[in-house]
């Protein structure tokens, strides 16, 4: 066993002027890190700077093709000016992100004046997946539908944030058409992702929806996810059938979307269906089901519900009291009439949804 | 005219800042909620475009704040990211006079001010 | 005379097995929170968490913000609040009984009107005695409960049972948040991969003393100016970018501020909540949210997001910080005692044979055989026994290695988010950590050390002044030993 006694103190001394070495190596770096963000964020002003005295003329819509442009030498294609061109780069997405019409179409033609798009390009080519990913941004960000092919390769890559970039790209280019990457997707998609193929789709108008049967059936739980809330979204009422289908699927996840799904795509005879699924659900899937009775159930349904009231959990006859209110012809008369009558949960609880506490 | 601008993004400020001053109004530039409230108190500007997620104090907040002062009627307008129907109903409540969701057009909001001009 | 030296031997080759072994971990824990740092910082560079805010997907979010004595600050703080934006958002406003106006306040400034409402208390409370809201429509997200008097933990109790949203942000309502806060702190919730349920998200706290606010937000960040809050603004970058960011890649974090976390409302209920019998009821609870996924076999993590989010002010005293370090330890010593079913025990994986282990010699014991080594020290000063020439070169040796993983700190803190842009302040900030093992650590061992005679006596008084705001903000942190 080694002891603190067997060990020289030559070797302990060497070791802490390792240590002290080390720390010496790092103070250094410190410190040109600190020179470093200054001298970048100097660059950055001067890029700040021309961008303010461009703007002030690009938003006017007097720049077009034949408008003499000088790049300043600081955004200089080259090596040494690659830290400023990728500012500018931001800056210029930054916003457009915000601006559409004229001033969005001006800063398009200012980063292809700029030649900033082979930038992009040689970033999309790197090998390091961050770097990658930044590119196809940039690309479909500034609307280069020049790379679409390229791009559109990556949409099942094996790195998860080159996939998710790839994947908003073919949307950013073709729309409701991009969505064809459904089809082969075979990896992975999180919510986060799925939330922002959304968004990118929102300002469109909505349009080919051709193979949402097919989606739904996809061997891939995400795709089905996705393409529920897709369903529920746009209100497809075309694929109910899928829908109701996917109630009958080994994955919790998708029957709670399936569930939600159907209150917009539902009719008449889903209240009965969700009654029916309800008995069969797991703990966590049955107050979405009672979420989507609220906005669907009729007077038909009413033994099932006043069968809520009499569960224990409160949680429960909350929730059963407030579908009665809403969608039962004498709910409020009903629940008053328990009020008085029953215990005196209930009476708070009638309290609670009468005055529309919605939380 | 005076417009009061809440604004947090620096370049869509500035944007906003320059496409309105070529048109002859007086500016007012604000980047965060609380300075915005006060400047609107002290200035009493004509119109107020708001983003909703300010610093400080939401765009929201200062909707209702505008729409509660009796000093002068002033127009709100929102410019926001936010376009989903329940949020743009819910600025419409507190009384907003117009709703624009960005990404913009800087023609469209130039003309949807003078239009509110035109209704004062 | 060789039963002593048996003695001796045994206790020198403990302390440094045990010396070996930290180090060992620092130097671990620091290597791999480079990696997990910079793949954080690469794959959020360009992301636009705004779309969280409006999404009609993006998960809903309650924020429970307990109050207590808060009445001058108290309505700057909840407008602050409120202008987080995000659509998903309800913010339940607890008043803890507190003794001065802070709900009259709140009635007046914001209009509310006591409501009837229905509180379904699955984890049992303290009596509530209303629940307020307002018709003001831009207040709409408001809920004040008012409550009798029951402390931190059962004052968030009340809060989950009252929260109708599926998460829960649990905040000090004195803490300086980033606006866009929130959002940083859902996104992990929505990145689940290989099954994993993330159960729980924390967040960094930074040190506000000597930073300008004004309207509720930090207008210019600087370095506290006092000796003791500027030592923790370096203990809690060490912490946090360093212990946290490496534990959290590991799945093995314990501990989430109770000044700034995320939890799956749910399966905080389903657990029973904070628990009132601690003084640490906010590390408390995240072991026992673990346990509860490990014994369910449900596959979890616990996340982190190292962007500085939250800002609180640090104690600047010494009576202050003492308290507050003696509570931090009873608090994990109570943690540990409750769950020592974890110690070594493969059913709970990471969480039992790495993170408690790590906890239970690392943080909780650390002081105590610190303290052990000292005393140890001085009988064999006086009995002679002492090599001098070993000794110096062992406390050289751990002194260096301490300012070595407090430099290396500093460096991660430039090169990431570089809160502290002036160079003078990088520099005063390397000179405190110099200072370190002469003033701050031994003051910091000294307070643990009472909170272990406070814990043996049974102590579990909190008095009047720990229990305002700031100074329950946050609880133990990965302290340097490097007395030892």
């Amino acid at each position: 066993m080694i002891l603190p006694y067997s060990i020289p103190a030559t070797t302990l001394y060497a070791a802490t002027f390792f240590i002290v070495a080390m720390l010496l190596l790092i103070l250094l770096r410190t410190r040109l890190r600190l020179r470093q963000r200054r001298q970048k964020h100097a660059l950055q002003e001067q890029v700040q700077q021309f961008f303010d005295e461009w703007l002030s003329q690009a938003l006017m819509g007097d720049v077009s093709a034949n408008t003499a442009f000088t790049i300043p030498d600081l955004l200089q294609p080259g090596r040494r000016n690659s830290f400023a061109r990728q500012y500018a780069i931001g800056q210029l997405i930054n916003t457009k992100k915000n601006l559409i019409g004229l001033a969005a179409r001006n800063i398009i033609w200012l980063y292809e004046q700029m030649g900033l798009q082979t930038d992009s390009i040689a970033q999309f080519r790197h090998r390091k997946w961050h770097k990658k990913a930044r590119g196809i941004y940039e690309l479909y960000m500034m609307e280069q539908a020049g790379m679409q092919q390229k791009i559109n390769r990556y949409t099942n890559s094996r790195n998860e944030h080159v996939r998710m970039e790839a994947q908003i790209a073919v949307l950013a280019f073709a729309g409701f058409n991009g969505l064809h990457f459904l089809d082969t997707l075979t990896r992975p998609m999180s919510h986060w992702q799925q939330l922002r193929l959304i968004d990118q789709l929102t300002p469109l108008d909505p349009g080919n929806f051709d193979h949402l049967a097919n989606w739904l059936k996809s061997p891939n739980p995400d795709v089905v996810v996705f393409t529920l809330k897709l369903t529920d979204l746009y209100q497809q009422l075309q694929v109910r059938e899928e829908v109701i289908a996917c109630l009958q699927s080994p994955n919790a996840g998708i029957r709670a979307h399936a569930i939600r799904a159907l209150i917009r795509v539902g009719n008449e005879d889903t209240p009965a269906v969700l009654v029916k699924q309800y008995r069969a659900e797991t703990t966590a899937n049955k107050p979405i089901v009672l979420q989507s009775l609220e906005n669907m159930a009729t007077d038909r349904e009413l033994p099932f519900l006043l069968q809520l009231l009499d569960n224990p959990d409160p949680a429960v006859k909350l929730q059963g009291s407030r579908i009665i209110l809403k969608c039962c012809s004498n709910g409020a008369l009903l629940l008053e009439q328990r009020a008085h009558h029953g215990a005196p949960v209930h009476k708070q609880i009638f309290l609670h949804i009468k005055n529309g506490v919605t939380v | 005219m005076k417009i009061l601008i809440a604004e947090d993004d620096n370049l869509i400020r500035k944007t906003i800042e320059i496409k309105l001053e070529r048109e002859g109004h007086e500016i007012i530039s604000c980047s965060e909620g609380v300075a915005a409230l006060e400047n609107i108190r002290t200035r009493l500007p004509d119109i107020v475009i708001t983003d909703i997620m300010l610093p400080s104090a939401s765009g929201l907040e200062i909707v209702s704040a505008v729409k509660d002062m009796t000093e002068k009627d002033i127009r709100v307008m929102v410019l926001s990211a936010m376009g989903q129907e329940n949020i743009v109903e819910e600025a419409f409540r507190l009384g907003a006079d117009d709703y624009m969701t960005k990404p913009f057009s800087l023609t469209e909001l130039s003309i949807r001010v003078k239009k509110l001009m035109g209704i004062k | 005379m060789s039963i002593t030296a048996d003695i001796v031997l045994f206790f020198a080759a403990g302390l440094f097995l045990y010396a070996v072994v930290l180090i060992s971990f620092y130097i671990i824990i620091a290597i791999s929170s480079i990696g997990a740092t910079r793949r954080y910082l690469h794959k959020n560079e360009y992301t636009d968490y705004r779309l969280l805010a409006s999404s009609p997907y993006a998960p809903s979010v309650s924020i429970l913000a307990p109050a207590y004595n808060e009445g001058p600050n108290i309505v700057e703080n909840v407008r602050s609040l409120l202008s987080l934006y995000y659509n998903h958002l309800e913010l339940v406003v607890i008043n803890d009984g507190s003794k001065d106006d802070s709900l009259q306040r709140l009635i007046d400034a914001y209009g509310l009107e006591k409501v009837d409402f229905f509180v379904n208390s699955r984890i049992p409370t303290k009596e509530v005695r209303g629940v307020y809201k307002t018709r003001h429509p831009a207040y709409r997200k408001l809920v004040v409960v008012d409550k009798v008097n029951g402390g931190k933990a059962d004052a968030l109790n009340v809060g989950i049972n009252i929260a109708s949203h599926d998460y829960i942000v649990c905040i000090d309502a004195d803490c300086i948040l980033e606006q866009d806060a929130i959002l940083k702190m859902m996104k992990p919730f929505l990145e689940e991969d290989k099954g994993r349920k993330v159960i729980a998200s924390g967040g960094v706290i930074r040190i506000a003393n000597s930073c300008l606010v004004k309207d509720g937000r930090i207008t210019r960040v600087s370095l506290p100016d006092n000796y003791w809050a500027r030592m923790q603004a370096l203990e809690y970058i060490r912490a946090f970018l360093l212990g946290r960011m490496a534990w959290a890649h590991l799945n093995g974090l314990l501990l989430i501020s109770g000044a700034f976390g995320a939890f799956d409302k749910e399966i905080a209920i389903r657990c029973g909540g904070y628990k009132h019998n601690t003084v640490g009821e906010d590390m408390e609870l995240v072991v026992r949210m673990r346990g509860f996924m490990h014994e369910m076999g449900l596959p979890y993590k616990v996340t982190y997001i190292p962007d500085p989010l939250c800002w609180t002010e640090a104690p600047e005293n010494t009576r202050v910080l003492g308290r507050q370090r003696n509570r931090w330890t009873r608090g994990t010593i109570e943690t540990m005692q409750f769950h020592r079913i974890l110690f070594l025990n493969p059913r709970y994986d990471t969480l039992g044979v790495l993170s408690y282990p790590y906890w239970l010699f690392f943080e909780m014991l650390a002081p105590a055989i610190e303290f052990a080594g000292l005393i140890f020290f001085c009988i064999l000063a006086s009995l002679g026994l002492i090599n001098w020439q070993m000794f110096i070169a062992f406390l050289l040796f751990i002194i260096c290695f301490g300012y070595l993983n407090s430099i290396f700190a500093i460096y991660i803190e430039v090169a990431t988010y570089n809160q502290y842009r002036r160079r003078k302040e990088v520099t005063k900030l390397v000179l405190a950590a110099l200072s370190e093992p002469f003033i701050f650590h031994p003051f910091v061992v000294w307070s643990a050390i009472r909170g272990y005679v406070d814990y043996f006596r049974k102590s579990r008084s909190w008095g009047e002044m720990t229990r305002k705001g700031f100074q329950t903000a946050n609880t133990p942190t990965a302290t340097g030993n490097q007395g030892l």
